[in-house]
């Protein structure tokens, strides 16, 4: 904790030591090659330059950053100048070759100098507002905030560079920038702490930044040139990398512009790491692996563009014995490379017990019967894991489960009224009915997105009828069909994906001609409301007016002629086998529900700033995923018929502190429903739920409608959101207290005709009906240790009723019974 | 320490520190521990000087009072404006109230009351939501808050202060409120979860939290064994690898067990709910009613270390008064004022009673009490009640009274007017997140601290609204 307050206030640069480890000499006596990035520098005006990475290669093929070991000759002198970091600063305008050496190997980059004696004029777009952002004056908390602060606004991460402009040299009376005496300007005097600043110092005076500030002041805050250059792509080198630990990478972020140049732009874009415990990333581009193993993303953010580099930290010293890791399809072999590449050994496979309560409980949502965990147990066919899966996946139990989780992002909701059951009810089915069928996912989602009707001809339309408005279709089904969460962009450019708000209008338009009559009920809560498409209707971008023609995310704009349903449109651009979002989105989330991460997480945020956890893995899976004809049990099937998924939680000599490669498999708390339906299992009562027929499970519960102290507490989801977070298995106080003191759980624990009583009462001896207590309830045969442990417990208690209800309560609120593990 | 957190925009935190930041206040709840950009959005808002021992009592008239006949009385008013009540003048020149309230008007240094406040939303859910989450909701009468409701942040903010008593306590879930994207974690621990009403199976019927046979934090004698045998047991049956869990969510299991094992066994906590600890005396001081009792027990879960108490103040009418028990005084539910002369005797009883105590208690300093409603009353009298033609008022958000007591506040005054009629804020018109803007400084809450929603936009506790400086 000391060491937090020591790192506050210290400005990213020097939070490295400065004893970084370089390379090794055993290392570079290895070195085979070297290459310098770019090969060719263009310089443009005398306060441009370029940093330059050199990178090695080792007789071990493994490629290393050497840019801070290189020594460099410039020939002829005097045209550039090269920092120690090697950052190449134009002196004056010509050509020159810059010849770099390491260890004897040597490599040349060329350097052109253009227009080296003067400052290179600068615009707004391109200059300015860059700094804005990597400053943090725009960013939401501060003046990017819709009322601004302190009475001084800008544009959200500065995507409206002209409003930021106009704000900037014609706002608070002018007194902003003075061009007269640039110093004095505002400006510059309150992020320096000139003048009180309630952000703090944001910047010092002795900055390139200020200095750019200045001059752009100074030379009269110009706006920019007609036909200047726009931005169009940003290039992040390396866009992969291996780092051992404490080692650095130097990176280098390339920006290019619409009339064909390009500029060095690492220290104007924000640079960030998407998990600093993995790599860290400083102001001068340069990462670093402070201790953890493991990989992650810097990204870069410039303008509305983004660029990714993907930077891997292996272990150092692996101890673990890599065991046998049989491919049982594409996905071990992904799954494999990435671990190999880490150096981190899988943990073995599970046991047999494990393996069948783990994939029923994913596939069915429920824990294995006494019948089923022997039957598995004493068969001896080699494939009986796979035989298990295909049983489970073409259960009735895998429909209510599944049924379940389409139901809560599709909103399926009652909202406390009456009449809306028979529709919650319709709409349930036809969703189990679709899971249990055997419908296609892009037809499932089709007949979802272009429902019309009501409820009782097209139960679909529920949905429609729920989520009501507009935006919340955009919304909703970019979040759960294309794993997006593109709200950003109804008011603003997403700040970390290239989507404008003309983009999201784009989505918007699709269902522009959704209207709904009819029905009963009070405004919000209507029933049997009738959804229907209107002769025409448009969406117009909120800051031009201008009518936004539907089309997808980069795909095609469509023309609606009257009376037609573009809706159908709009499923097809999803559907197509190219499509980026539409089977990685469903496969990513078909992977989370196997393995309580997915590969891209949170599950419903891809985008190109938040990369896969293991980017040829979630390819292939969406790849695999089409070429099925969008089949979701065949997705299932793979992924728990792997290997990956068949390995044990516990952990070798090097993976307890793996996360995200999928060394091991990680233990995932029971959902509320499931863990309900587990307890009524175990303690053999039911709990009814109103209006429903006496042995409905909690799983197959319609609509959210079923009011149960249970359920809320263990994070059953209100449904108000197209969110799986929405569903919280994080353990709180009032569950703790629930089931401690709560007659509800007790209840069925010690009832009288409850599983404990009957067992206590039950013939055999004491160790037959211990055995029988924890296979039933942690789905495993019981160690003889803890068979002794128990029958020692159970004749301490005088009453044998008592004593198998607290063993029974005890083995119910084990991490072990709580978990799938 | 910075007791000012309000005003200061710190910025982007360097996402090293974010990350301990993080780690610091999120402890072994994290669960997903790697940041990513929208956490990091978050980071923004850090630093804040919390502080450990502030606590509010709401006291809510759910149903929305009318702020025309209890603290903005308006004599001069046309008839079918002023109602029936005078104003009379209290220890606080020119701070007049209800007529119904004559032992709070010798007690008028030790609170205050705000006229001027008023928000947008006028349907009751709706307007729970927008008054104590400070953001109007999507859907018209939301059965839940779309945005955490001030309960619910606090007892996230806080969270690592809590000890041996829940946080946040209420005796009823709010129509429009809850705790929203914070999650079920956050949501006001309701010792009686089952809701039998104190008068019978009316689900508009005061809920008592004192004295209830289950679910209740007291364990019984005998009960108390059994769960220490258990727990003893568990221990010992428990034995899959914590470690293995990376998540923290396993950690967090066993610190909520031992938090709420202590929670039973402790004395103090169980003392904490017990009224028959309170002398007979002070109970008959508060009057021995279902308000009297609920106030009575607020002050002793304060004192107990609860830091947000809040309690339902509903109120059964006699039949031929009305038929509800809120505060929705329509022509159709009830005869207004025949109403509040049932209530404010109660009310005048147990709420000088309890300012009484906290100021004796010198809790006056740390313990905010506040009664308010979801919005004020339309100033013009209604008849609608087709059988009776009785007199009520409708919903009115444009105008309302806030009535305020210690919290280390300056008390004795009257902040803000409205205009002749009482229709609209005249002098220090704010915005009702000015209110929500004070108590979160009191407790040293950032309301630039940055929530995601499901959605995972970033949404900030408050986006306007400032501690009302005449308190400050």
């Amino acid at each position: 904790m000391s060491r937090l307050f020591a790192v506050i206030g210290l400005l990213p640069l020097l939070a490295f030591p400065l004893s970084a480890a370089g390379p090794t000499p055993d290392q570079l006596r290895s070195l085979e090659r070297i290459a310098v990035h770019p090969p060719l520098v263009q310089l443009v005006g005398r306060d441009d330059h370029r940093q330059l990475v050199i990178t090695g290669w080792l007789a071990d093929k493994q490629p290393i950053d050497l840019t801070r070991t290189a020594r460099v000759v410039i020939d002829p002198p005097g045209v550039v100048e090269v920092t120690r970091s090697l950052n190449v600063l134009p002196r004056s305008s010509g050509q020159a070759v810059i010849r770099v050496e390491v260890a004897g190997q040597t490599v040349q980059a060329r350097v052109v100098v253009r227009g080296g004696e003067t400052p290179r004029p600068l615009n707004f777009t391109n200059d300015i507002a860059p700094l804005l952002t990597r400053l943090g004056c725009n960013s939401g908390g501060c003046h990017g905030k819709s009322t601004g602060r302190g009475g001084f606004r800008l544009s959200l991460f500065g995507h409206h560079p002209e409003w930021d402009y106009e704000w900037i040299t014609q706002g608070a009376r002018g007194r902003r920038v003075f061009t007269a005496a640039p110093a004095a300007s505002l400006l510059l005097r309150k992020p320096t702490m000139q003048v009180p600043h309630g952000g703090g110092r944001r910047l010092r005076m002795d900055s390139p930044e200020y200095a750019l500030l200045l001059r752009w002041i100074a030379s009269g805050t110009r706006w920019s040139r007609a036909g200047e250059p726009k931005l169009v792509r940003l290039e992040l080198f390396p866009s992969i990398a291996t780092l051992s630990k404490g080692q650095r990478q130097q990176l280098s972020v390339t920006a290019f512009y619409s009339d064909g140049s390009s500029r060095d732009v690492t220290r104007v874009v924000e640079l960030r790491s998407n998990d600093t415990t993995i790599i860290e990333v400083d102001e001068a581009g340069v990462a670093r692996a402070p201790e953890r193993t493991g990989e992650t993303a810097v990204i870069a953010l410039l303008q509305g563009q983004a660029a990714v580099s993907r930077l891997a930290v292996p272990l150092e010293n692996p101890k673990a014995k890599w065991p046998s890791f049989p491919v049982e399809n594409f996905i071990d072999g992904h799954v494999e490379r990435k671990l190999l590449g880490l150096r981190v050994a899988p943990s073995s496979l599970c046991d047999d017990a494990t393996f069948l309560r783990r994939v029923t409980l994913h596939l069915a949502g429920r824990v294995p019967r006494i019948e089923e965990i022997e039957g598995f147990l004493g068969d001896v066919r080699p494939d009986k894991r796979k035989r298990a899966v295909r049983r489970l996946l073409h259960s009735a139990d895998y429909a209510d489960f599944f049924a379940l989780k389409w139901s809560d992002l599709l909103r399926n909701k009652r909202r406390g009224q009456k009449d809306r059951i028979p529709g919650t009810i319709t709409f349930h089915r036809w969703i189990r009915n679709a899971v249990a069928s055997g419908m296609p996912y892009d037809q499932f989602v089709r007949s979802i997105l272009t429902a019309t009707g009501n409820v009782s001809v097209s139960p679909p339309a529920q949905w429609y009828a729920e989520v009501r408005y507009l935006d919340r279709y955009v919304d909703d089904s970019a979040q759960v069909f294309l794993g997006l969460r593109i709200g950003c962009a109804r008011c603003h450019h997403h700040p970390f994906e290239n989507i404008t708000q003309e983009d999201y209008y784009g989505l918007a338009a699709f269902f522009a001609r959704i209207d709904r009559r009819g029905g009963v009920g009070v405004a919000e809560r209507r029933s049997n409301e009738t959804v229907f498409v209107k002769a025409s209707g448009q969406v117009k971008h909120p800051l031009t007016g201008k009518v936004v023609p539907p089309h997808g995310l980069g795909g095609p704009v469509v023309n609606v002629p009257p009376y037609a349903d573009p809706r159908h449109q709009l499923v097809d651009w999803m559907a197509t086998p190219e499509n980026p979002y539409f089977a990685r989105s469903f496969v990513n989330r078909m992977w989370a529900h196997c393995f309580g991460r997915g590969l891209v997480e949170p599950i419903d945020d891809l985008r190109i700033t938040n990369p896969a956890s293991n980017p040829p893995l979630l390819e292939a899976l969406a790849r695999d995923f089409v070429k099925s004809g969008f089949d979701m049990r065949h997705v299932l099937e793979r992924l728990t018929t792997s290997t990956t998924y068949q390995l044990a939680t516990t952990a070798n000599a090097d993976n307890l502190d793996e996360t995200q490669a999928h060394s091991r498999f990680y233990p995932q708390r029971l959902t509320a429903e499931v863990l309900l339906d587990a307890v009524d299992f175990v303690t053999d009562r039911k709990t009814g739920f109103g209006g429903l027929p006496t042995g409905t499970r909690a799983v197959q519960l319609p609509d959210e409608g079923y009011s149960n102290t249970f359920l809320k507490l263990f994070g059953r989801p209100p449904r108000e959101s197209a969110c799986e977070c929405e569903r919280s298995s994080s353990p709180s106080l009032s569950q703790s207290l629930f089931v401690l003191n709560d007659a509800f759980l007790l209840g069925k624990v010690f009832h009288a005709e409850g599983r404990a009583a009957r067992i206590a009462r039950a013939p055999g001896d004491h160790s037959q009906r211990v055995r029988r207590l924890f296979l039933l309830t942690l789905s495993r045969p019981a160690t003889e240790q803890e068979v002794e442990k128990a029958i020692k417990y159970i004749s301490s208690e005088a009453d044998a009723k008592t004593a198998y209800g607290n063993l029974l309560w005890v083995l119910i609120n084990t991490k072990e019974f709580l978990y799938n593990h | 320490m910075n007791q000012n957190p309000l005003g200061r925009c710190p910025g982007p935190v360097d996402r090293r520190d974010f990350l301990k930041i993080g780690g610091l206040s999120l402890g072994a709840l994290g669960g997903g521990f790697e940041p990513n950009l929208a956490q990091l959005l978050a980071a923004e808002a850090a630093g804040e000087a919390l502080r450990n021992d502030f606590s509010v009592i709401l006291f809510w008239a759910n149903g929305g009072p009318s702020h025309l006949d209890t603290f903005d009385l308006k004599p001069k008013a046309p008839v079918e404006y002023r109602g029936e009540f005078q104003p009379i003048a209290t220890r606080v020149p020119g701070m007049d109230i209800c007529e119904l309230l004559p032992r709070l008007a010798t007690m008028a240094d030790k609170f205050s009351v705000v006229r001027s406040l008023f928000h947008n939303r006028n349907e009751h859910s709706g307007g729970t939501c927008r008054f104590l989450s400070g953001y109007t909701p999507t859907a018209a009468n939301p059965a839940d808050a779309e945005y955490p409701e001030l309960g619910s942040v606090v007892a996230n903010r806080l969270e690592e202060q809590v000890r041996d008593i829940p946080l946040f306590v209420a005796n009823t879930k709010f129509y429009g409120g809850g705790p929203a994207y914070l999650g079920a974690a956050y949501s006001a621990f309701m010792p009686n979860a089952k809701s039998v009403t104190s008068t019978g199976n009316n689900s508009y019927d005061p809920v008592p939290i004192f004295g209830s046979k289950q679910g209740d934090l007291s364990a019984r004698d005998n009960a108390l064994l059994a769960l220490k045998k258990r727990n003893s047991l568990l221990s010992e049956f428990d034995v899959f690898r914590r470690a293995l869990d990376r998540s923290g969510s396993m950690d967090a299991l066993d610190k909520f067990r031992r938090r709420a094992l202590d929670m039973l066994v402790s004395p103090r906590t169980a003392r904490a709910f017990d009224l028959t600890k309170e002398p007979k005396e002070v109970l008959r001081r508060y009057g021995d009613t279902h308000w009297g009792r609920s106030l009575l027990l607020s002050r002793r879960l304060v004192e107990h270390g609860v830091r947000f108490v809040q309690m339902q103040a509903t109120f059964r009418l006699k039949k031929e008064t009305g038929r509800t028990s809120n505060w929705d005084d329509h022509s159709v539910n009830a005869n207004i004022f025949g109403a509040y002369r049932e209530r404010m005797p109660v009310f005048d009883t147990a709420v000088p009673a309890l300012i009484e105590d906290l100021y004796e208690r010198g809790l006056n300093e740390r313990v905010l009490f506040i009664f308010c409603g979801e919005f004020g009353r339309t100033p013009k009298i209604a008849h609608q009640d087709k059988k009776t033609k009785r007199p009520g008022r409708d919903h009115w958000a444009r105008a309302m009274s806030i009535f305020l007591s210690g919290g280390g506040l300056k008390m004795g005054q009257v902040i803000g007017e409205t205009n002749a009629r009482g229709e609209d804020p005249a002098q220090r018109m704010m915005n009702s997140n000015c209110l929500l803007s004070t108590i979160y400084h009191r407790f040293g809450v950032n309301t630039d601290h940055v929530f995601h929603d499901n959605t995972g936009r970033p949404v900030p506790i408050l986006t306007d609204g400032e501690p009302i400086r005449e308190l400050i």
